[in-house]
């Protein structure tokens, strides 16, 4: 896999989720925005190599983690893991699952995106009530129905986005240069 | 898991990895800010007789205030006089507040309370302190809570982490039949779209009117911004004599691409 196509591919999604999807945001109904990052973490689970796809997964949401809005702490801080932590498990369900669906079909990266944003959510909020239940933490605020709402609205959007933006990056999979370490046979579909 | 005091490192990370990213998200914020631009406020009635009865009483407010700043204006020369006996270190003022024009570089859109981050650009990061507000027009949209390498860090006036303010309540539309000044409130935020503050039954606070910035805690040059306007009244349950106001600010840092920070940093 192309390092360089990797970075570039990055910083896309990382200024496309800080700044572009502003202009999709629904602001009437809870300020839903799509997300650009499920999408790439998905896409590399599909294709890149098993260790390469969980290392990825792991820095991708490590650097979510460390943008403006994402687990912000007092002065600045900002708290590194339960992105990361999430697209690592997303990697992991996508690893899992990836030799049994038709990787080379957009409909596929829509809906495994859905369900990463979903998983990624779960797993934050893990993250989260985890750290909050330790005594040098604050206690966890927020979260109820309406956030569990707002979860499933960004996962739909999410996956929408992904039809134009799986597209995309389909179409450029020669650049990216996988290699599957289960030969010919996986790559087919 | 770490303590939140051993995670200083992660901003200047976050920091160094910003730097790619900013160009990018400077261009989706002004083309953003450019498709879906924000609604401009206004609080004029439609009708043109209860505008021009307006226009009428605001005519005569501003007249009773031009007559009482004249009385003031003397009484501010007297105080003068006495001043100018003083040495020259006596009238030594501090310095004003220097409005830095600021881009926004990036947010997290699907959160109307989140953090925000400052493009700092040479000369003007020594001009912005922690603590400095941010403006768009003379509505308040957040402070300054961190001035970094690359970026600074705003918070809007609704996030969480902004603390209690005290703010003023004036009517909308100056008239003779209310108070110049209704209400003196604690605003406080709970992360959400709006804010909240209590006031007692009495005041005579409706929908429509405007909270004002009345803080000593903030800048000086924050006094008499206002912070947003009153949206609702809810009457209290569980205290008949208080009632409830819920406060929506005005402008948000989400619907532009640049906002103005009242500096107080000394030029370099």
């Amino acid at each position: 896999m192309r390092a360089l196509i990797v970075i570039i591919t990055t910083i896309f999604a990382l200024a496309f989720d800080s700044s572009f999807t502003g202009i999709l945001t629904l602001r009437s109904v809870g300020s839903i925005t799509p997300l650009a990052m499920p999408c790439l973490v998905v896409f590399i689970a599909l294709f890149a190599p098993e260790t390469i796809a969980l290392l990825v997964a792991l820095l991708l949401g490590a650097l979510v983690d460390l943008s403006p809005g994402y687990g912000e702490l007092v002065g600045g801080a900002h708290l590194i893991g339960p992105h990361a932590l999430g697209y690592l498990v997303t990697a992991l369900l996508v690893l899992r699952i990836r030799n049994v669906v038709f990787r080379r079909r957009v409909i596929t990266i829509a809906v495994l995106t859905t369900a990463a944003v979903i998983v990624t959510g779960a797993t934050e909020a893990l993250v989260l009530l985890v750290r909050g239940i330790l005594p040098w933490t604050p206690a966890l605020k927020g979260g109820g129905f309406s956030d569990l709402i707002k979860l499933f609205g960004t996962a739909i959007y999410t996956g929408i986005l992904a039809v134009p933006l799986g597209w995309c990056l389909l179409a450029t999979i020669g650049l990216w240069k996988f290699h599957s370490p289960t030969g010919r046979s996986a790559t087919w579909r | 898991m770490s303590p939140v005091s051993w995670l200083g490192w992660t901003s200047d990370f976050a920091d160094l990895v910003r730097v790619p990213v900013t160009p990018f998200s400077h261009v989706g914020i002004m083309m953003t800010s450019w498709v879906r631009p924000a609604i401009e406020p206004s609080d004029l009635p439609t009708d043109e007789k209860e505008r021009n009865d307006l226009a009428i009483a605001e005519r005569d407010y501003f007249r009773r205030l031009w007559t009482a700043q004249m009385f003031r204006a003397s009484k501010l020369a007297d105080q003068l006089r006495e001043l100018q006996a003083l040495p020259d270190s006596a009238l030594r003022n501090p310095l004003p507040p220097i409005s830095i024009p600021i881009d926004i570089t990036g947010r997290k859109s699907s959160d109307v309370a989140g953090t925000l981050e400052l493009k700092l650009v040479r000369g003007t990061s020594s001009r912005i302190l922690v603590g400095d507000i941010a403006v768009i027009g003379s509505d308040v949209i957040g402070r300054i809570t961190r001035v970094g390498m690359t970026r600074a860090q705003l918070i809007p006036m609704n996030h969480k982490d902004i603390g209690l303010t005290r703010a003023s309540i004036v009517p909308a539309h100056p008239s003779n039949l209310r108070s110049p000044l209704l209400a003196e409130i604690i605003l406080q935020s709970n992360g959400g779209p709006t804010m909240f503050a209590d006031v007692p039954a009495t005041s005579g606070v409706q929908t429509g009117d405007i909270v004002h910035l009345n803080d000593p805690s903030w800048p000086r040059s924050g006094t008499g911004l206002t912070l947003g306007v009153v949206t609702e009244v809810v009457q209290i349950d569980e205290a008949p004599l208080r009632q409830r106001l819920i406060i929506t600010p005005r402008r948000r840092a989400r619907d532009v691409s640049r906002v103005i920070v009242l500096g107080t940093g000394e030029e370099e």
